[in-house]
């Protein structure tokens, strides 16, 4: 996001960071109480789902900044093949891991506590400035 | 002193529409990975407790990806719609 504000910007590009370190904390625990594949799965979970972030950020970037039809129908594309590579790489887990896809889910859903930790201190400062 | 706390009020406020629009972002950015994660999770304790490995999980993850692209595509329709009164203000 080019022309996005700088406040803006710095927490878009702080979120996949803060999702990869989670993550690499999450696999390290799991790593010292199951075992290391467990681990490694966590890990691969935080890997795509910031991924996942990236080239969901590119993707209405383009389709918010730019808004043109085409630009729209190219990241459209572009974010769904991504998005079929994403569920590729799971149903491959799912076949030949199955036991593990929760250590996968969990490393994946670390997306949505750094999203919910943001929009906590993102509320706080909005009361700071209301007061 | 009136101007400097008219500017204050101003920054303020764009301050304000900033943090909205990170927000907004960040939610549309959570809509796909929790949708998956649901289906995901829901998927693994049903084939637990059907005994059906790996049917449910996948028809799970689809049904979560589904709705995920969904929710996304009706989260960025109104994203643009509420971009689009802005535009023609100014």
């Amino acid at each position: 996001m080019s022309n996005a504000d700088p406040v803006e910007e710095k927490i878009l590009r702080r979120i996949p960071l803060e999702v990869l370190g989670l993550s690499l904390l999450l696999a390290v625990t799991a790593s010292f109480i199951f075992d290391l594949l467990v681990g490694l799965f966590v890990l691969a979970g935080g890997i795509i789902s910031t991924l996942n972030f990236i080239w969901l950020r590119q993707a209405l970037s383009k389709v918010l900044l730019q808004g043109k039809k085409h630009a729209l129908k190219a990241s459209a594309l572009a974010f769904g093949l991504r998005l079929m590579l994403i569920l590729a790489i799971i149903f491959i887990i799912i076949l030949f891991f199955s036991k593990k896809i929760i250590a996968f889910a969990a490393g994946f859903s670390s997306i949505i506590v750094v999203l919910f930790v943001e929009a906590v201190a993102a509320m706080s400062r909005l009361k700071t400035w209301k007061n | 002193m009136i101007l400097s706390w008219i500017r204050q009020m101003a920054r303020k406020r764009q301050r304000k529409a900033e943090t909205r629009k990170v927000m907004a972002l960040s939610s549309l950015g959570l809509m796909l990975p929790s949708s998956i994660a649901v289906g995901l999770f829901l998927g693994y304790l049903l084939d637990k407790i059907l005994g059906t490995r790996p049917w449910m999980i996948f028809t799970f993850l689809l049904l979560g990806t589904a709705s995920g692209v969904y929710s996304l595509l009706r989260g960025l329709s109104r994203l643009e719609n509420e971009k689009r009164p802005e535009d023609t203000e100014t």
